[in-house]
Formats: C-alpha cells, sequence, structure tokens
C-alpha cells in the first residue's frame, strides 16, 4: 500500500480523512507544518495532502520546503482547503500544489481517485 | 435550516453513529478553541488572526453540516478579509449564538 502524509491542524479534518483513506493507503498524521517537514523527512510518504491554512508555517510555505528538499523531490502535494473561491484551482496549481480538493470533502471517492491519479495507479 | 442532516448522513456512512459523535465532539471542542483566538484577534484588531480562526471553525463546521456557524464564520472571514474591522463584533456575536446552538443539537454543550 501507498503512504499518503496528511498536514491539518484541525482533529476532526483528520478523523474523517482518516476515516475515508484508511483502507487504501498507509496514513500518516501531521498537526503542523513544521511536524510534516521532519516527519516526512523521517518517514517519507509518496503523496501528501497539505492544508493551506496552517497556523505560524502555511501550507504554501511548507509546500516550498518540500519542492526544495532532496529527500521529497517533486512528489505529489494535493492542497486542502476550505477557501473554495473562485480562482483557486489555478492558484494553487501555479503555486506548484500538483491538484487540489476542497473542503468539506463531501466525494470520498472522488478524493481516492484524484490520490491514486496522482500516484499513477 | 441551521443544520444539514446530509452532511451527518455522510459522515455516518463513512464510520457510523461512532463516527458522527467523535467528529462532531472533535468540531465543537475545536471550534470553542478557534473561539477564543477570534475574541482574541478581535480585542488586539489583528484581522489576520481572525480570519484565520474563523477560517478553521467553517471548515470543520462544513464537515457536519452547521449551516448558521459556516455562514456566520465565512462573513467573518471575509470582513476580516476586506478590512472590514467594523461589521466584524456584531458578526461574532452571531457566531457566538449560532455556536451555542450547535453545541446544543450535537448534545455537547457546557452546563
Amino acid at each position: 500500500m501507498k503512504r499518503v502524509a496528511m498536514v491539518e491542524d484541525n482533529p476532526d479534518n483528520r478523523l474523517l480523512l482518516c476515516a475515508m483513506l484508511e483502507d487504501h493507503f498507509v496514513l500518516d498524521e501531521y498537526d503542523s507544518g513544521l511536524a510534516a517537514l521532519t516527519g516526512l523527512e523521517a518517514t517519507p510518504a509518496d503523496l501528501v495532502l497539505l492544508d493551506i491554512s496552517l497556523p505560524e508555517m502555511d501550507g504554501p510555505e511548507v509546500l516550498v520546503r518540500l519542492r526544495a528538499a532532496p529527500w521529497f523531490g517533486a512528489r505529489p502535494i494535493i492542497a486542502l482547503t476550505a477557501h473554495a473561491m473562485a480562482g483557486d484551482r489555478e492558484r494553487f496549481l501555479a503555486m506548484g500544489f500538483d491538484d487540489y480538493v476542497s473542503k468539506p470533502i463531501v466525494d470520498d471517492a472522488a478524493l481516492i481517485a484524484t490520490i491514486q491519479r496522482q500516484l499513477g495507479q | 435550516m441551521e443544520f444539514d442532516s446530509e452532511a451527518v448522513a455522510r459522515v455516518r456512512r463513512l464510520g457510523g453513529d461512532d463516527l458522527v459523535r467523535r467528529v462532531s465532539t472533535l468540531f465543537i471542542e475545536t471550534a470553542r478553541l478557534r473561539m477564543t483566538d477570534v475574541r482574541g484577534g478581535v480585542a488586539a484588531d489583528d484581522l489576520q488572526a481572525v480570519a484565520r480562526a474563523v477560517h478553521s471553525i467553517r471548515g470543520s463546521a462544513g464537515n457536519v453540516g452547521a449551516l448558521a456557524v459556516l455562514r456566520c464564520a465565512t462573513e467573518i472571514e471575509q470582513a476580516a478579509l476586506g478590512a472590514r474591522a467594523e461589521e466584524i463584533p456584531a458578526l461574532v456575536a452571531r457566531l457566538e449564538v449560532a455556536m451555542a446552538a450547535a453545541e446544543g443539537h450535537f448534545g455537547t454543550g457546557q452546563p
């Protein structure tokens, strides 16, 4: 099973993501950008689900740091956001995210399909 | 309509009543903490802190279909991002009422 890391500060969002994904992927949970950067270096994931709005170090900054890390490289990073405003998708893709999923996540099958597509499965 | 039963039904399909209970309890607990950040941000005139806190509340409220909370939080976020500080105290008062209703609805209100 492929390994997916989620970086999300809200515990209820993490719980829901786990319920949606635990049968399909090995999951690592991080509640902050800093925890993710440390954890992902020690335990590399095949894909990262990255919340945009994180305290202290926000999602776009975590993205930049992951992309700059030789141990991470070009692995897929999917933005998670409750912004859901016009032009969000284009903005996040332009930042360097591979895909974008808006919260609340209403379609778990679509989320799984998006992750699998990014993993080339 | 204050609460969207389809949102709860979606959570129930994923993990039964147990998951509904855990997610709604986490929503209330987390939103209570974020409300403290909202009040602190308003007191300090820190609109970014207010926007960040209500953004988080908004995301969690959507998970469990707490529509009134979601609406108030969205309006506060837009006011904070639009630097319309004068609108925020009245909206926060509405959010407090909506949160109290959500706590009652999900059965986790404090006595």
